[in-house]
């Protein structure tokens, strides 16, 4: 089980903390024929086999080339194909909600953040809490008004969502123009992750936009405290770990990836009981 | 009609908590008809069932007949009265209630004056100590009776056990808790024993049993069960654990339940009603809002993962109901 350090367990306990749920949480899921949300990297070869003459295009696959591979699928396909097969998969395949998700939610942290586009856990949240959770995406005006927290939840989908397909950031221009046209949104996300505590759950170390941010943070500001990011042992080489953590400020707990991540939603459980524990000593004290 | 005294000679088990959230979770689910009598010269759970405003407006009304003023003509030797204490709607809980009196705690006095007279088989001593018994016996269009007791073994809720047809248990894993089980053990059995003498002597000078409803009254209180307020747990591998301090007590306490039961005839198994956890946060909010812990909702202030604390919540008292409805009525 994993062993959680005290700083995280009190980030969570006063809602210093931003948790971001990757595609890795939403792989806990199924649907009523057993199939799991494609990864990226699934969805990408999926939409492969349906195109001729793709042989450059698997190339950049299996460079993990996302970002241009799916520019090229997309263009292939035509946009509303693509968005239709976006739909298909991340909004209509009827995903339900796993344990992590539920623990995940007992967390109650004031934000949580996701670049998926599926919407398994705003659903879930959403209806365990009487719809009073606030959902925002990149496009909205209004995210600052949710941010301080108090009796507010927000969940803001970072990449969009597949109820709203055409606004999604998918492809390599998605990227591109997102940066430019929704600067105001980047430096929430920024001023975020001056402030709050990030716990990166199922995310991979390679996402472009995280990796910017928390580079840039960590050389403009130096010194900061760690955020947290959960990985399976043994998925990325130690050496590369310590370069990650050195260049973007982040501490990796690793945990046994053994039946399907288990020990994850386990120790996310033993998580709970913690934050709780410090929230009920914190209300004692009065010194949150 | 049946009632239950909640009763443990330890405080801060989460005895208010229990009756008054069980009280409505039985009237709701079960559609029970309901009456709570506050019997604690506290009156937590009056404060808890009333809004503020309403329960102030009570007891400070003239024309309130207050569970106190049911001993004056006892008092005055003019027998038990013909009118009844005001009895009150809590509109959130769906439950009837006779508001508590701080002036209880001063009845003592004449409780325990007239136990004396009790014991030497005297009638005025034995209508002092069935007051209680009196007033539920002209409850009889409710289904089910609970009262609240404050937590000591003095002469007020000895009477309140005379009266009741059974008395539940809330408990809590620390070591006073432990040490309370060990003391009811012993007075019940002390009461018990002088009870019994203090009816034969009635019987021996009078010629009759003294009634209640026309029945002789005798000892026949019932151990209904326990309900444990869970211990601060870690958890490991997400199974909840208790803190290795508590072990150690659970243990023990285990082993006065069991003297517990075999001084009341009833199996172990049969007495594990249920837990409550300790660490609810849900439970400050509901007692702002006068409302049941499982009807909270936005309008009371639910923000976030404290509405799974709700349903969660809702789970454990229902549970209870369920169990305490099929021992009673099935």
């Amino acid at each position: 089980m994993i062993s959680w350090d005290n700083s995280i367990i009190n980030a969570i306990a006063r809602r210093r903390c931003v948790i971001v749920l990757g595609a890795g949480v939403s792989r806990n899921s199924t649907n009523a024929k057993g199939k799991r949300p494609d990864t990226w990297e699934d969805f990408l070869k999926n939409c492969v086999s349906n195109l001729t003459d793709v042989d450059h295009i698997n190339t950049l696959i299996s460079q993990k080339d996302f970002l241009t591979a799916c520019e090229l699928i997309k263009e292939r396909m035509g946009a509303d194909d693509f968005t239709e097969k976006v739909q298909q998969e991340y909004q209509r395949s009827g995903y339900r909600h796993a344990s992590i998700h539920e623990q995940i939610y007992k967390l109650d942290s004031s934000i949580v953040a996701s670049p998926n586009f599926d919407n398994i856990y705003d659903t879930y949240a959403s209806s365990e809490s009487a719809s009073s959770v606030v959902i925002k995406d990149h496009t909205s005006s209004d995210i600052a008004n949710y941010l301080l927290g108090g009796d507010k939840r927000l969940i803001i989908k970072t990449h969009g969502s597949a109820n709203n397909p055409t606004e999604i950031i998918f492809t390599r221009n998605d990227y591109a123009e997102a940066r430019t046209k929704y600067v105001l949104f980047y430096e929430i996300l920024k001023s975020l992750a001056l402030t709050h505590t990030f716990l990166f759950l199922g995310c991979g170390t390679d996402d472009p936009d995280i990796r910017q941010l928390f580079e840039d943070l960590q050389f403009t500001h130096g010194r900061m405290p760690y955020h947290y990011m959960t990985l399976p042992k043994g998925e990325v080489h130690n050496d590369v770990l310590e370069v990650a953590s050195a260049s973007m400020r982040i501490k990796f707990v690793e945990y046994s990836s053994d039946n399907g991540h288990e020990e994850l939603s386990l120790s996310l459980a033993d998580l709970v009981t913690d934050v709780e524990g410090v929230r009920f000593e914190l209300t004692r004290n009065g010194q949150w | 009609m049946k009632s239950i005294g909640f009763f443990n000679n330890k405080g801060g088990v989460g005895k208010t908590t229990l009756i008054c959230n069980l009280a409505s979770s039985l009237a709701v689910n079960k559609k029970l008809k309901v009456l709570i009598v506050d019997a604690d010269p506290q009156c937590n759970a009056s404060a808890y069932l009333l809004p503020e405003e309403e329960l102030e407006k009570i007891l400070l009304d003239n024309k309130h007949n207050s569970l106190d003023s049911f001993y004056e003509p006892i008092r005055r030797g003019q027998g038990y009265p013909i009118e009844m204490p005001t009895i009150v709607r809590s509109e959130r809980f769906k439950v009837d209630l006779i508001v508590g009196d701080p002036k209880l705690s001063i009845r003592e006095d004449l409780l325990a004056t007239d136990w004396a007279s009790t014991r030497n088989g005297e009638s005025r001593g034995f209508q002092t100590t069935y007051a209680i018994k009196e007033l539920l016996s002209r409850l009889n269009n409710y289904d089910l009776v609970l009262v609240d007791m404050g937590p000591s073994l003095g002469a007020l809720n000895r009477s309140v056990l005379l009266a009741v047809d059974y008395f539940l248990m809330p408990l809590s894993v620390d070591i006073f808790s432990l040490m309370a089980v060990g003391n009811i053990i012993s007075s019940f059995d002390n009461w018990r024993q002088s009870l019994e003498d203090a009816i034969a002597k009635h019987h021996r000078d009078e010629g009759y049993n003294f009634q209640i409803e026309n029945k002789d009254i005798t000892w026949d209180l019932k151990f209904l069960g326990y309900v444990m307020q869970q211990y601060k747990a870690k958890t490991k591998g997400g199974i909840r654990q208790p803190v290795q301090a508590f072990e150690r007590i659970i243990e023990k306490q285990k082993d006065e339940i069991a003297n517990l039961c075999s001084a009341f005839n009833v199996n172990q198994s049969d007495v594990d009603l249920g837990v409550i956890p300790t660490l609810s946060s849900v439970v400050p909010l509901s007692q702002q809002a006068h409302a049941p812990v499982f009807s909270l909702g936005a309008q009371d202030g639910i923000v976030g993962s404290q509405y799974t604390r709700v349903s969660e919540a809702g789970e454990y008292f229902h549970s209870i109901s369920e169990v305490l409805y099929a021992r009673l009525f099935e």
